[in-house]
């Protein structure tokens, strides 16, 4: 199991050298200069159409949020100070976007803020019913990776953004506490109410994560 | 005796499986990661829990990575170009109302100002809509064409500035061109034969294009516009008239 306390030295030069040349693109792109743009898309959109993806589990909505995430970091790139590493920053900025158009769906829907709210702090105990696939769509390796993400899909959007963030995006607590803006000890004890949450949805497929 | 036996048992189930992320991790003390183990002994249902628990931690850090559809990067182009019209068309109305004084009382000042620095003219150049052609077969690309609208030439502080509007015909995916400027005895060029501009062009709006030229405008210019498209250079030169004698 990966140690998420400890990253190798060689990780760490990479990121170093990463977040220099992130400032060097960042800095002709507050100038306008939209080669630089272009660069900066093309080294993230991959990451962040992945992680609006898991987070979404629709094609369309994660083009949507990819691309509304970069319009707001073409036109707020001169408010990036650098106290949080530009990737923090790039991330917070499509966990908003996500969370901004999960806020618009249910209101569309008459939803008040406050189940949203009460979503968000109970965890598990609101899910939205989501049918299960029946036995006969089930195939061997694609199918436990869709039933991850269906079950994905049934957590509150809070729990969602956290376990694809520290579980597919391979975000550290201690990123995540950043990205999400609160203590680490939150991120930790929210996660793990997620993590169970997530299993308890798993539940009536159990004997598929069974050895 | 059976239920408190039974609350008792549920509340250690509780606690066990708070364990869980923790011993996965292996941040447990070992008196504490003893207790589990002895727990997870004893219960059954506890341990099967563990059990999925652990696998489900697997699999998700092998969920597959999804590939990022080809055409995003246009999209956002073409977000931030729709966003720049809209822009300019919510900026006018609110001039007018919000602005028409201020406006008004600065325009005298500023017209005095324009005639003794600046003057603009019509530059005369012929509309042109030439086809892009690949650079080395020479083939037109299809359907896709750059437009002159408009034209114009102004005269200030700094020189003569000939500002072109170009737009891109039959297709609705932004592209990046560059433009360079040939074979004209005032244009000023710059250094290191860079482009004189680059950006990108839309069909949805006409994109104005400063070109600084000399003291005299010539009377012809070469507007070379390149892009890259798929990693191959797709490129066309256009002559243009600017009337000069």
């Amino acid at each position: 199991m990966p140690n998420r306390f400890q990253s190798p030295g060689d990780e760490r030069s990479s990121v170093k050298g990463r977040n220099e040349l992130d400032s060097e693109i960042l800095q002709r792109c507050r100038q306008g200069d939209r080669d630089a743009f272009d660069q900066l898309f093309r080294r993230y959109q991959q990451s962040i159409y992945n992680f609006a993806y898991r987070l979404t589990g629709d094609a369309d909505e994660a083009s949507d949020i990819t691309s509304d995430a970069f319009l707001r970091v073409f036109n707020a790139i001169n408010t990036f100070r650098g106290d949080a590493s530009f990737t923090t920053w790039l991330f917070r900025i499509v966990t908003n976007v996500f969370l901004d158009e999960k806020k618009r769906q249910r209101v569309r829907a008459h939803s008040s803020l406050d189940e949203y709210q009460s979503d968000v702090e109970s965890g598990y105990e609101r899910q939205v019913t989501d049918p299960s696939p029946t036995p006969s769509e089930i195939v061997e390796s694609e199918e436990r990776s869709e039933l991850i993400q269906n079950a994905i899909n049934q957590l509150p959007e809070y729990q969602r953004v956290m376990v694809v963030l520290f579980h597919i995006e391979g975000k550290s607590y201690e990123e995540i506490s950043h990205i999400m803006q609160m203590p680490i000890g939150t991120v930790k004890s929210r996660l793990n109410r997620a993590r169970l949450a997530l299993r308890e949805i798993m539940e009536p497929q159990k004997e598929l994560f069974l050895p | 005796m059976k239920s408190a036996g039974r609350t008792s048992k549920t509340v250690r189930c509780e606690q066990a499986k708070e364990l869980f992320s923790d011993s996965v991790e292996h941040q447990l003390s070992t008196p504490l990661s003893l207790k589990l183990e002895q727990h997870l002994d004893q219960c059954e249902g506890c341990r099967q829990s563990y059990l999925t628990f652990e696998r489900l931690w697997l699999d998700l850090s092998k969920m597959p990575t999804v590939a990022a559809p080809g055409n995003l990067l246009a999209r956002v182009w073409r977000r931030v170009d729709e966003q720049a019209v809209a822009r300019r068309r919510s900026w006018r109305p609110e001039m007018v109302w919000r602005g028409a004084l201020a406006f008004s009382a600065a325009a005298a000042l500023l017209l005095i100002t324009m005639f003794s620095a600046t003057h603009t003219e019509h530059a005369g150049l012929v509309p042109f809509a030439g086809l892009l052609r690949h650079t080395r077969s020479n083939a037109p690309v299809p359907n896709v064409q750059v437009e002159l609208v408009s034209n114009r030439l102004e005269t200030g502080p700094s020189g003569r500035v000939l500002v072109v509007g170009l737009r891109l015909v039959n297709t609705l995916v932004p592209e990046r061109v560059n433009i360079y400027v040939r074979n004209q005895a005032n244009l000023t060029m710059p250094p290191g034969d860079s482009p004189v501009w680059h950006g990108y062009l839309t069909s949805r709006s006409v994109t104005e294009i400063p070109l600084s030229v000399g003291e005299k405008a010539p009377n012809l210019i070469a507007v070379y516009v390149s892009w890259n498209a798929g990693g191959r250079l797709q490129s066309n030169t256009f002559l243009i008239s600017t009337g000069s004698q």
